[in-house]
């Protein structure tokens, strides 16, 4: 018995062969012909508001003309929340106020502006939603005078609305926590395409509760991927998926996103076992546009406003950094995104990779786990796991002590700390051999 | 009545020439649908809406060449759409969690006097292809139910040839390790190279 018998066999289950859609076809062809003389007549009788509405029309052209110079560059978060659809949220429960001030949706990110307060106006802050979820997120500067901001990679289910009108619609609810979820657990797609959101908010260590207490249904709209030169749409993810196996190892870059926000290159890296390892890129990534070859530079990705010109160039390879996506069907996608910036779009851009580097870590029962807790609490940070039964999930918790410092200051500690890992478990060396692709953008984007 | 005079009748109006081509098609392309998305209604809506799809963009076909690989490429695409907005795919640990059929295969697996009936053994692969994705399931079903080479497929689904190699590649990684656990199972070598 072939699989093609077996296949066959199982799709009789489908009843084809007594099966007849012509007269479903003919109907729905006929139901849509009257739509479409329907859909005439009023378009007659709208000509006049047609008029009307030119002067709106020229307002939004120009709007539009200044987002699409916008297209690839980088923009600051004062741009995004002027992209953004205000909010002004408010809700009180269980001694805990939160505010939703703005959110903005594109295929790069989806942004999300909140203030947390306790009952005695305090701010409080929320830790990072996740480590080893489907996407990542990204907390940035909590600061008691403006919102606090997470943002991360809308999953491709979100990524896939494909019409200017579509919106994503939230539903976020915030908890006293002081642990992390995976982001299956905080982050999920409703049957009906609605995105639910859950924010984890500190109170302190030692008063850890896991009781839902907000939830905000909120619609904003899907900003789309565009491509300048043809004023076209990019499909959000596309497959372009070239890949190679190295060592078992398959690597491949997968998605090349333009939305107006920013400009992103993806590559997953699939291990072929559910092992979490760390990752390392390290500083040999070459970059050439249009076969030339351009400096590189990496900059923390939590800033969107860190953008200078380098060596006379305008285009920068920013923001490198990687994070586990557990949900992967076979194994671990460790994802990897560059983000870009072009004066123009250009004809192919080569990434070159001549090494990688990993190394197993933050597992409770790994001595590399218990010296990096070691280091943070020399630094003055005591650093936790805490196991939540509910969902048979280890965690490692941060303080808000540390959540709460500026970024150079967050920055230099975790510095600190990661060269000090580094000197006492020293990297490996996975791949001695590198790879390259090339991607020529236009033939695969049009 | 010749495909290309069908196409070329369909091309100047003649909604009859439809009803050619539902007739000559559909129930290989049902088929095709209801391997992918596993549901039969489903697979309906998607047999139906790719002839409109067709009707609508006729002219865009090329008379001259072959209909069939146009149109189960159509079917197989929007089979993924529908099957990814009908979220069938089961993960592994759901299974496991939902069913015990993880259990059940490493039971089979410790018993190897144990023989398959055949209807036996087409429910636990129709099981096994409800765990691989709906990319997964149309290279499958492309492949060995349709017979199209991956060259083909990568112009049928719009993609790259690697992308398909890809899909082929761990969709049969994952139908190995389920049919290593459930030996009993009488596949032709051919099938999984």
């Amino acid at each position: 018995m072939t699989l093609h018998n077996i296949l066959h066999d199982i799709s009789e289950k489908s009843d084809a062969d007594t099966s007849n859609l012509w007269h479903r076809i003919e109907h729905q062809l006929e139901e849509e012909k009257l739509m479409r003389k329907s859909k005439n007549r009023r378009l007659r009788l709208s000509v006049t508001w047609a008029m009307a509405l030119l002067g709106i029309l020229v307002m939004s052209s120009a709007i539009f003309g200044r987002n699409q110079r916008q297209l690839y560059h980088p923009v600051t978060i004062a741009e995004i929340e002027r992209m953004a659809s205000p909010l002004n949220l408010v809700e009180t429960n269980y001694d805990l106020t939160i505010q939703l001030d703005w959110a903005y949706a594109d295929a790069t990110q989806i942004v999300l502006a909140y203030s947390a307060f306790d009952m005695d106006g305090n701010p409080v802050l929320a830790n990072e939603l996740a480590e080893n979820g489907r996407v990542e997120i990204k907390h940035l500067h909590p600061n008691p005078d403006t919102s606090s901001l997470f943002s991360f990679f809308p999953p491709t289910v979100i990524s896939e609305l494909d019409a200017p009108q579509q919106v994503v619609r939230f539903s976020i609810t915030g908890t006293y926590l002081a642990r992390l979820n995976t982001l299956l657990d905080g982050f999920d797609l409703t049957e009906s395409g609605f995105m639910a959101i859950q924010l984890n908010f500190f109170q302190n260590l030692s008063n850890m509760q896991y009781i839902p207490t907000h939830t905000f249904d909120i619609e904003i709209p899907f900003g789309l991927s565009t491509f300048e030169q043809h004023n076209d749409y990019i499909e959000s993810f596309n497959d372009w998926d070239i890949d190679v196996t190295v060592e078992d190892i398959e690597v491949y870059f997968n998605d090349f996103v333009i939305a107006d926000s920013s400009t992103h290159l993806f590559m997953c890296l699939q291990t072929p076992s559910d092992v979490e390892e760390t990752w390392y890129l390290p500083n040999e990534v070459n970059l050439y546009v249009n076969n030339r070859a351009v400096e590189t530079v990496s900059i923390p990705y939590q800033n969107f406003a860190q953008w200078s010109d380098i060596d006379g160039t305008r285009i920068r390879l920013d923001a490198i950094y990687f994070s586990n996506n557990g949900s992967f069907e076979d194994g671990y996608c460790v994802q990897f995104m560059w983000q870009l910036a072009f004066d123009e779009l250009p004809q192919t851009i080569r990434v070159e990779i001549p090494e990688f580097h990993a190394r197993i870590d933050h597992h409770p029962d790994n001595p590399i786990s218990q010296d990096y807790i070691h280091l943070y609490a020399e630094e003055g940070y005591q650093l936790e796991y805490l196991y939540n039964e509910e969902f048979d999930d280890t965690s490692l918790v941060y303080p808000p002590e540390l959540e709460a410092l500026s970024f150079e200051d967050r920055r230099r500690i975790d510095e600190r700390v990661r060269e000090a890992l580094n000197e006492l478990y020293p990297l490996d060396e996975r791949f001695s051999v590198g790879w390259e692709y090339t991607f020529e953008i236009n033939s695969e984007t049009e | 009545m010749e495909e290309y005079k069908v196409i070329q009748r369909l091309k100047d109006g003649d909604i009859g020439s439809l009803e050619v081509l539902v007739n000559r098609y559909q129930e290989k392309a049902i088929r095709t649908a209801y391997l992918i998305t596993q549901d039969k209604a489903v697979a309906r809506d998607v047999v139906q809406a790719t002839f409109i799809q067709v009707y609508k963009s006729i002219h865009r076909v090329d008379a001259s060449r072959p209909f069939a690989p146009y149109f189960f490429r159509s079917v197989a695409y929007e089979a993924v759409r529908a099957s990814k907005k009908s979220k069938r795919t089961i993960s592994l640990e759901d299974v496991h969690e939902d069913t015990g059929y993880l259990d059940e295969l490493i039971s089979t697996a410790e018993n190897p006097e144990t023989v398959l009936e055949e209807q036996e053994l087409r429910e636990k692969i129709q099981t096994m292809l409800a765990q691989l994705s709906p990319e997964q399931r149309a290279v499958i079903v492309l492949k060995y139910y349709l017979g199209y080479s991956e060259q083909e497929m990568a112009q049928h689904l719009n993609t790259a040839k690697g992308t398909i190699k890809s899909r082929l590649y761990k969709a049969r990684q994952h139908l190995k390790r389920l049919f290593q656990m459930n030996k009993p199972i009488p596949l032709q070598r051919e099938d999984l190279t």
